[in-house]
C-alpha cells in the first residue's frame, strides 16, 4: 500500500485561480519520487497542498497518508504525524542559531549521527542561521526535518539558489538519506538533471495537471524530458513549429 | 533627584507594559489596543480580592492570572479565529479597540464609573528611596529576567522566537502555534495586570487609569524598536524620564505632548526605533 496517495485534488486561489486541476499521484515506502516541471506548473502548492499549508485547501479530491485522510488538516498535525515538509524558502529561522534551529525538531546533543550527514553543522552551532551559506541553510532545514525521523519527507526546490557543485552535493546527501535511513522522499525541483539521477519514479508538471508519469529510466527516455530539461537533442518532426512553442512556453 | 526616580518608577512600568505590546505584536503582527483595557481588569480583580481578603500579594497575582486568563481566551477565539478567516492584522487590531471599549462598559458595571483606591505593595522608604519605587525596581527586574530566561534558555522560548520569526516553518515542525501564541497573550497580559496594580497606588483606579500608560508605553516600543526587546525596554525607560524631567522642570502643562513630540523626532530621524531593524525594500 503507499505511504501517500494524493487523489485527483483541486487547489483554488480566491475562489477563481484553480492553480491545481484535479493532481493524482502516490509514493511507496523507502522510494524518492520527483515532480517536475516549469515556474508556474504549481508544484509548490501541491507540496503546500499536502503538508496543509493551504488553508481550506484542496477545496476537492483526498489525500491519504498511511491510511488516513490528511486532506484539510492543520499543518502542524500533519507534521506531528510524520509528513515533514522542507519548504521552498527553506524556513530556516534566520534569528535562531543553528542548535537552536535543530532543537525546534527535537534535537539533543546525543543526537551526533546528523552530523555524520552533515558535518559542516557541527562547526557551526552557535553561529546565527542567517549567517550560513545558501547550501548550509538548505543541509539544516533538510537536518532539521530529518531529526523528526519523518515518514515522509517533502522538499520543495532543494536545489533553488545553489551553485551546481553544491546542488549535486545535496543530491548525494538525499540518496544517502533514502539508502542508510530509509526516508522516503518526494522531491518537488525543475533541475531534472540531478533528481532524475536519484529518483525512482517521477512526474511531469504543468499547468496544474500531470502531463507524464514513469519510472526514472522512462524519463531519461522521453525525448521531451531530454530536450526540455535534460539538455538533449531532439530529432525534428515533420512539425517542428510546434516543438518550437512547447520550449517556448517552457 | 526626585524626577529621576519617578521617571525611572514610570518608565519600569511602561517596560512592563511595552514588552506585552512587543510579545503580542511580535508573534501575530496585531497591535493590541485592549492591552491596558485587559490589564486594568485584572487590576480591579486584585481591588476587588483585597477588600475580601486583604493580601494584596496573592490579590494582585490571581488578578494578574484572570487577565491572562482573558487574553488567552480573546486570541484563541475571537482574534485566531479572525486569522483563519483571513482577516488582515489591521482588521484585527481594529477587533482589540472593539475588545476595549466592551472591556470598559464591562468594568463600569462591575465596578462603578467612580475612581476607587488602590493600596500600595509597600509604604515609607527603603533608605533614600521611596519603598514603593523599590517594589517597583524589584518586580520589574524580576519579570524581565524571567522573560529573558524564558525566551533564551527554555525550548518554549525558542518556540515562540521561532513563531515570530516565521509561522508557516514553525507549522512544518509540528510546533502547535495555537497553544504557543495562546500563552503568549496570556504572559502579556499578566505582565500587563503587574504592572496596572503596580502603578495603581499612584493614581486613582478607573476604567481608563491605564489608558495614558499605555499610549506610552506604546510610544516607548516604537522608539525603541517594536522588534527588539531590548530597544523596547530602553525605549519605554527613555520616555519614563523624559517625560518626568520635562514635567518637573520645564512644564508640566506639555510633558504629554513632550513625550508625543519625542516619537514625533525619532519616527522622522529613525523610524526603526533605536535597536529596531532597518527596513529595505528591493527594488
Amino acid at each position: 500500500m503507499p505511504i501517500l496517495e494524493v487523489k485527483n485534488i483541486e487547489t483554488v486561489y480566491y475562489d477563481r485561480l484553480y492553480v491545481l486541476k484535479g493532481v493524482s499521484l502516490e509514493i511507496n515506502q523507502g522510494e524518492i519520487r520527483v515532480v517536475l516541471g516549469p515556474n508556474g506548473a504549481g508544484k509548490t502548492t501541491l507540496a503546500k497542498s499536502i503538508s496543509g499549508l493551504i488553508k481550506d485547501q484542496p477545496r476537492k479530491g483526498d489525500i491519504i497518508f498511511e491510511g488516513r485522510s490528511i486532506a484539510r488538516k492543520e499543518a502542524e498535525k500533519i507534521s506531528s504525524m510524520g509528513l515533514v515538509l522542507v519548504p521552498e524558502d527553506r524556513g530556516v529561522f534566520p534569528e535562531l542559531t543553528v542548535e537552536e534551529n535543530l532543537k525546534l525538531s527535537g534535537w539533543t546533543k546525543k543526537d551526533t549521527w546528523v552530523f555524520d550527514l552533515f558535518p559542516n553543522l557541527y562547526q557551526k552551532l552557535q553561529e546565527i542561521s542567517n549567517h550560513l551559506s545558501g547550501g548550509e541553510q538548505q543541509m539544516l532545514a533538510i537536518a532539521r526535518a530529518i531529526i523528526k525521523k519523518p515518514k515522509l519527507l517533502i522538499l520543495d526546490e532543494p536545489s533553488l539558489g545553489l551553485s551546481p557543485k553544491l546542488t549535486n552535493e545535496l543530491f548525494k546527501t538525499l540518496k544517502r538519506l533514502n539508502e542508510e535511513l530509509k526516508t522516503t522522499m518526494l522531491i518537488v525541483e525543475q533541475n531534472a538533471r540531478v533528481s532524475v539521477e536519484i529518483c525512482h519514479y517521477g512526474y511531469v508538471m504543468e499547468n496544474g495537471k500531470m502531463v507524464f508519469e514513469g519510472k526514472a529510466d522512462d524519463l531519461k527516455d522521453n525525448e521531451l524530458i531530454k530536450e526540455l530539461y535534460l539538455g538533449g537533442s531532439v530529432k525534428k518532426t515533420e512539425k517542428g513549429w510546434k516543438l518550437y512553442k512547447t520550449r517556448r512556453r517552457w | 533627584m526626585d524626577y529621576l526616580i519617578s521617571g525611572l518608577q514610570v518608565g519600569l512600568i511602561y517596560v512592563l507594559l511595552s514588552f506585552g505590546i512587543f510579545l503580542i505584536y511580535r508573534t501575530t503582527r496585531i497591535l493590541n489596543f485592549a492591552h491596558g483595557d485587559i490589564a486594568t481588569l485584572g487590576t480591579f480583580i486584585a481591588l476587588t480580592l483585597h477588600q475580601k481578603t486583604e493580601n494584596l500579594l496573592i490579590s494582585v497575582v490571581v488578578g494578574a492570572f484572570c487577565s491572562g486568563v482573558v487574553s488567552m481566551l480573546f486570541y484563541r477565539f475571537i482574534i485566531y479565529e479572525g486569522e483563519r478567516r483571513g482577516v488582515n492584522p489591521l482588521g484585527l487590531t481594529i477587533i482589540t479597540i472593539a475588545f476595549a471599549y466592551i472591556l470598559q462598559s464591562f468594568e463600569i458595571v462591575i465596578w462603578g464609573a467612580e475612581p476607587k483606591d488602590f493600596p500600595s505593595l509597600a509604604y515609607g522608604r527603603f533608605f533614600i528611596f521611596p519603598a514603593q519605587f523599590v517594589v517597583i525596581l524589584l518586580v520589574s527586574l524580576f519579570l524581565m529576567l524571567g522573560m529573558y530566561f524564558i525566551t533564551m534558555k527554555t525550548n518554549f522560548g525558542i518556540q515562540i522566537r521561532a513563531i515570530s520569526q516565521n509561522r508557516e516553518a514553525s507549522a512544518t515542525l509540528g510546533i502547535s502555534v495555537k497553544k504557543v501564541v495562546s500563552f503568549v497573550w496570556f504572559i502579556a497580559s499578566f505582565i500587563g495586570a503587574i504592572a496596572g496594580s503596580l502603578i495603581a497606588p499612584l493614581y486613582f483606579v478607573d476604567q481608563f487609569f491605564l489608558f495614558d500608560p499605555f499610549v506610552k508605553s506604546f510610544i516607548g516600543a516604537v522608539v525603541g524598536g517594536l522588534d527588539n526587546p531590548f530597544g523596547v525596554v530602553i525605549g519605554s525607560i527613555i520616555v519614563g524620564l523624559a517625560e518626568n524631567i520635562f514635567g518637573g522642570y520645564i512644564s508640566i502643562k506639555f510633558k504629554t505632548a513632550f513625550v508625543f513630540f519625542i516619537a514625533l523626532v525619532f519616527l522622522l530621524i529613525k523610524p526603526e526605533g533605536l535597536l529596531g531593524r532597518e527596513i529595505k525594500e528591493r527594488v
